[in-house]
């Protein structure tokens, strides 16, 4: 009997043909078409485009009876064109996602080869330090040492590449799509970041900078090398960084990430410029030489500035020897030597010291060695002969004779 | 004189056949869709496609006696090929028919339902407008229903 009931309102309700308004059919088609742009926008994956293929192409269908009507009712568009506007919208999105999935698989690569590198960075660094801290400093430990450094800056360098690698995708990811935190979420930025370990990369990336920098001698050129890294790594990570602050702003954890490692940038810049200031001060400390703490540009003039004007004003109280072997050792074995050559052009291409004080430090050299080897011959007895010169020359052309040329001399008939 | 009389009936009719008004036909004014469009604050109704706008005031207060009653109203409003508009609204009595005068709209017709509609609209079926109700239908042109 019930079976009967439901039979009988089934036939009822289907029988029950309610007729539909062409503006009904408009507003239904452009919510469905509405829909599907929406899954558009927010697919992720070529799987999820097949599948809003097959959306677009059910719409087509469902409505193709109704085409004619629509033509007039969608103008200025019409049917085929707003198909051909969601099919084109489409395959852009395909071509996104694919970038992103190639991106993706590229990202995973990174990390393995990153974990390899991340591992052998630690054991270079480590076999570095106990060659350093080893007491028999032979040719062959040092020659070992060397081959370390290099390879281990080596190492350093192609960890970075891959870690701005991986900042390079992310960036790229963060500019396909609308920058809102859902869109972040849809579009798997989260999840790369979480998965990848991309701060804790970066920030293992600078720390083993600055770790390099402490447990190895730099030259100039090294540090000249390390500080453009350091500049590179910083710009790219500023392309992604205050972004990435922005999306961060509801997940304090995260927000503190992108802060931590902006400073770490900073510190590492501070490293870099600290461990200059440190070479330079070791050159003088070899010789024995001590000066006041310094740790910027005008510093270390000043630094200069103090003990070479104490050296001018002390100069012989300790006795001359004394006195002759602090400015040479000083002036001719570390300032002309080292400083002069190899570290003011760094310090001046790197703007820690500016031009102003490289002339102050000169002149002060200059009033050193006027002091402590003062010019042999007076130079008022060439003032006075240049005068004599003067006065000689000017006289015989103000006061000889002038000569006298006869221009009427009769011609001679031959 | 028989000269003259024929010369001055053929300048007069050339003369009549040049003040004769210019006529284009066959023409057109349906739209393909009605449009639902709200009455603003004002009464004044708008439709940006077919930049047509009007007062409709007098209309709510021929239906409802009332012309304040028309605030969160829609009008559905469809033109056919005669240019004759065709425009109701929820719980009007029928259908009234407007012709374009100057400046105006002018009713010329109103057609009347046996219950006051519910959710109608309107469709375009050439030659005529179907009204849609429900499960009701009815074709209609600007003298009334067809068959009328």
């Amino acid at each position: 009997m019930k079976t009967l009931l439901f039979f009988v309102m089934l036939s009822f309700l289907s029988g029950l043909n309610f007729a539909q308004s062409d503006f009904e059919i408009k507003q239904s088609f452009l919510t469905k078409y509405k829909q599907i742009e929406v899954s558009i926008e927010y697919a992720n994956d070529a799987t999820e485009c097949t599948g809003i293929a097959e959306q677009i192409e059910k719409l087509k269908n469902e409505f193709s009876s109704h085409s004619t009507m629509l033509n007039d009712a969608l103008y200025p568009d019409d049917f085929a064109s707003m198909f051909a506007k969601l099919n084109k919208k489409l395959s852009i999105r395909q071509t996104d996602v694919s970038q992103i999935g190639d991106l993706k698989v590229q990202v995973t690569e990174l990390n393995d080869q990153l974990l390899k590198l991340n591992q052998e960075n630690s054991e270079l660094m480590s076999q570095v330090q106990t060659l350093r801290r080893s007491a028999t400093k032979n040719a062959k430990t040092i020659d070992s040492l060397k081959y370390l450094v290099k390879r281990l800056s080596a190492k350093l360098k192609e960890r970075d590449e891959l870690v701005m690698g991986m900042v390079d995708s992310l960036f790229q990811q963060i500019t396909v799509i609308p920058a809102t935190v859902n869109d972040y979420e849809s579009n798997g930025v989260f999840k790369k970041i979480a998965t990848t370990n991309f701060f804790e990369n970066i920030k293992r990336s600078v720390y083993d900078n600055m770790k390099f920098m402490r447990v190895t001698q730099l030259t100039t050129e090294d540090l000249s090398e390390i500080r453009g890294q350091q500049k590179e790594l910083s710009s790219r990570w500023q392309k992604v960084g205050p972004s990435l602050a922005k999306v961060y702003l509801q997940n304090k954890q995260q927000a503190n990430e992108v802060t931590q490692i902006n400073e770490l940038f900073d510190s590492w810049k501070q490293e870099i410029d600290s461990q200059v200031w440190n070479r330079v001060n070791d050159l003088f400390v070899k010789q024995n030489i001590h000066l006041l703490q310094f740790k910027s540009g005008e510093e270390f003039a000043n630094s200069i500035t103090t003990f070479v004007q104490d050296e001018i004003k002390n100069y012989g109280v300790k006795g001359k020897d004394e006195s002759d072997k602090t400015y040479t050792l000083f002036v001719d074995s570390t300032w002309f030597k080292e400083v002069e050559p190899t570290w003011l052009p760094y310090l001046l291409n790197n703007k820690m010291i500016s031009e102003a004080n490289k002339d102050s430090l000169d002149s002060q050299i200059k009033m050193w060695k006027e002091k402590v080897s003062p010019s042999q011959f007076p130079l008022w007895i060439i003032y006075v002969v240049v005068g004599i010169i003067m006065v000689t020359v000017l006289s015989i052309v103000l006061f000889r004779k002038p000569i006298k040329v006869d221009n009427d001399k009769p011609e001679i008939d031959s | 004189m028989k000269s003259i009389i024929i010369a001055a009936a053929g300048i007069l009719l050339f003369s009549f056949t040049g003040c004769s008004s210019l006529t284009l036909s066959p023409a057109n004014f349906s739209w393909a869709i009605e449009s639902v469009l709200p009455v603003n604050q004002q009464g004044i109704v708008t439709d940006k496609r077919y930049a047509v706008s009007f007062n409709a005031k007098p209309l709510f207060f021929a239906e409802k006696g009332d012309s304040a009653l028309y605030t969160d109203e829609e009008l559905h409003i469809i033109k056919n090929e005669k240019g004759y508009y065709f425009i109701t609204a929820k719980s009007f009595s029928g259908v009234y028919v407007f012709q374009e005068t100057e400046g105006a709209l002018t009713m010329t017709n109103k057609i009347l339902l046996k219950n006051n509609l519910v959710n109608p609209a309107f469709n375009a079926r050439f030659p005529w407008i179907e009204l849609v109700d429900g499960s009701e239908k009815y074709l209609l042109d600007n003298k009334g229903f067809k068959g009328n």
